[in-house]
């Protein structure tokens, strides 16, 4: 089954939009279909690997099966050996002077066999840059978009979207990012129509899910460990507590105007929630809800445990949400890899890592009800790495970090992988045909991940007709990845 | 439940994690200015910066401090000991949230809960009403009106879980304290 015209047209009420739409779908609705989506992913979560992955090191494997999970070891694209490659080629100093990476027994047969892979996706325009591609992956258009943690999308976002045009909580869509910074500015556009009313839910797990707030704010300085336990400082949130203070605060409230600053500012009920997920984590004595080493995934600690990277932070709190919560959207940003502008190795190794946590967010989505066989995730590289190293730091396999930016093929070249309910199991495909007026790569692109998840989300056509209405081209969705 | 020390060491490489973030990546991180315009009678919201300088000012009485904390064996003996930058650590935290206000409402629940405020228990409040009064002029600088106290006064008298602690996080959790 393709993915009806329905999905587009859905819920249009409008002729422009519906006008929009079709046009900007054209030739690739091939079947039409009464009714509703007529999919089964009631939701849409994207992993977007940040800091540039190049398709050489991923599908190439030009240095061993850094992501064996997802790819196995044997090169998906052109020009990188027919045989199976053997495990990733660390330089042995980078062994030898740092953390063991624990990772799970990688997966017998590779996860792309469940969905599609895209092995030729293409970041057409814009710069190669952090935000930037970030910005194309959440909004479906490419942009100029500034490194400011105040900067605004400048066309609507996915969470903007889903929450206005199904009237939902914050809650219902999420942007985690393994960093903070100038990536808390994704969380929405400054768009009129949509805008920080709609904004999704930013968290960077580093700071708030940490044992930096029940520790710093006890102010405790000195702890006896008797050999069993430490007595460490909780946050104590009791529901009687929590609801005791929301009134006496609606008092007060009551008299002060509303902020009008336009910054993101989530209503009572959304608050409540969000804090009763924090205070979750902070009323746990054991600070294991921060990182359990039941995860498996992250480095060796110098006491034999597992320390996590921000990339495994990143997801396996994006677990917990996706399992509390169950949203509509949400998109996670992975940013470890982008040590490759001065560390090679280290590049290799935060590969091997979000190929375990993407595997491991799968398995929870596939192991929980309400998440399992209607939830669709997509995987993609928010861009690449220029084709050549920068010389700074080589290793002795003679490898240098390597930068971003510049827009070379390296920087463009990417993939998708799209696993769910809908999608065909066992392609891996490479279109080249792809037209679109405007659409010079012929093929599918950056921008059409945005669209893809907006139609199967049934807003296709409100994201296509607000960005032809901003003079935007809009993204396609990709009909070859459905069933 | 008890808690190894592995797990504790394990968080304080997660606090590292701050430090090591900023050198990790080259990006540049602007302070983010929550609030920085208002128009008309809206007020001003108070940055992450301004509210925690103003929660430590206004319920410990002093500036965010910069420590060490100890961990120490059966006998006192040293085991380690880590570097606490109050102010740095807690904005660390609060960037890593969109909204900060259910963060704050946390870090409020947490100091107001901690030993160094060291609150009265609820049962040890002989005149509920001159404590309310009393944190509406610490906190936010006035009298409470009539219809607040009563408000306050009603709550503390109908429910448990209206007490000293809950007063001052509501008080310190409201759009007045929280704006300019
Ligand atoms: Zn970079």
């Amino acid at each position: 089954m393709r993915i009806p015209r329905r999905t587009f047209l859905k819920a249009a009420g409008v002729a422009g939009v519906a006008l929009a739409a079709r046009r900007t779908f054209g030739p690739l609705i091939r079947t039409s279909h009464a009714g509703s989506t007529g999919l089964a992913a009631k939701r849409v979560v994207i992993v977007a690997i940040g800091g540039g992955l190049r398709l050489s090191e991923s599908l190439g494997m030009a240095d061993g099966a850094t992501m064996p999970n997802l790819f196995g070891s044997v090169p998906l694209v052109s020009g990188f050996g027919p045989g199976a490659v053997g495990p990733v080629a660390f330089a042995p100093e980078f062994v030898a002077g740092t953390p063991a990476i624990i990772r799970p027994a990688t997966a017998t047969t590779p996860l792309h066999t469940q969905g599609t892979l895209v092995t030729n996706l293409r970041y057409a325009e814009g710069p190669p840059g952090h935000l930037q591609g970030h910005c194309t992956l959440v909004s479906g258009a490419y942009n100029q978009m500034e490194n400011r943690g105040d900067a605004r999308v400048p066309t609507p976002t996915l969470f903007e979207i889903v929450r206005r045009e199904r009237g939902t909580a914050a809650t219902d869509a999420w942007y985690l990012s393994a960093v903070g910074g100038f990536y808390r500015a994704l969380q929405t556009s400054a768009d009129p129509d949509f805008g920080p009313r709609f904004a999704g839910t930013f968290l960077s797990p580093a700071g708030p899910m940490s044992a930096i707030v029940p520790l710093v704010s006890s102010g405790v300085r000195r702890y006896r460990f008797d050999g069993m336990s430490l007595g460490l400082p909780t946050i104590q949130d009791t529901p009687a507590e929590a609801a005791a203070v929301r009134r006496l605060g609606s008092i007060l409230d009551g008299n002060t105007p509303e902020y009008a600053d336009g910054e993101v500012r989530s209503s009572p009920d959304d608050r409540a929630a969000i804090r009763e997920h924090l205070g979750g984590l902070y009323a746990d004595p054991t600070y294991e809800s921060f990182y359990p080493d039941s995860v498996g995934i992250g480095l060796t600690a110098d006491d034999g445990g597992i320390d996590s990277t921000n990339d495994a932070l990143t997801v396996y709190h994006a677990e917990q949400i996706l399992t509390r919560f169950k949203p509509s959207v949400m998109v996670v940003t992975l940013l470890d890899i982008d040590a490759c502008h001065l560390d090679y190795n280290g590049y290799l190794r935060g590969q091997l890592l979000a190929d375990a946590c993407v595997r491991r967010l799968w398995e929870t989505i596939q192991s929980t009800d309400g998440l399992r066989n209607e939830t669709a995730l997509l995987v993609v590289p928010e861009h690449g790495r220029h084709l050549y190293h920068n010389g700074r730091y080589p290793d002795s396999l003679g490898r240098s970090g390597i930068d971003h930016g510049e827009g070379d093929d390296g920087d463009r070249n990417v993939w998708l992988l799209a696993l769910g309910p809908d999608f065909r199991a066992g392609q891996v495909i490479a279109p080249t045909a792809i037209a679109q007026s405007g659409r010079t790569s012929g093929r599918y692109e950056s921008v059409d991940v945005a669209m893809t998840a907006a139609s199967i989300l049934g807003h296709g056509d409100v994201l296509a007709a607000k960005l032809t209405a901003l003079g935007k081209r809009p993204g396609l969705t990709m009909q070859e990845l459905f069933r | 439940m008890q808690t190894s020390l592995p797990k504790l060491l394990l968080s304080l490489l997660l606090l590292a994690t701050f430090a090591a973030c900023e050198k990790a990546y080259v990006y540049e991180f602007d302070e983010v200015s929550l609030g920085a315009d208002s128009t008309g009678r809206a007020p001003r919201a108070r940055t992450n910066n301004q509210f925690i300088r103003s929660l430590y000012a206004d319920l410990l009485a002093r500036t965010p401090e910069s420590y060490d904390v100890v961990l120490e064996g059966p006998t006192g003996e040293e085991l380690g000991r880590f570097g606490i930058d109050e102010e740095a650590y807690l904005l660390f935290a609060l960037d890593g949230v969109g909204d900060p206000a259910p963060l704050r409402e946390l870090i409020a629940a947490g100091i107001t809960g901690s030993e160094a405020l060291a609150l009265p228990a609820k049962d040890e409040v002989d005149d509920p009403a001159a404590f309310i009064i009393d944190w509406f002029r610490r906190l936010l600088g006035r009298e409470p009106a009539a219809h607040e106290l009563a408000a306050f006064v009603a709550e503390w008298d109908e429910y448990d879980a209206v007490g000293p602690r809950t007063v001052l996080r509501a008080l310190v959790g409201s759009r007045e304290y929280q704006s300019q």
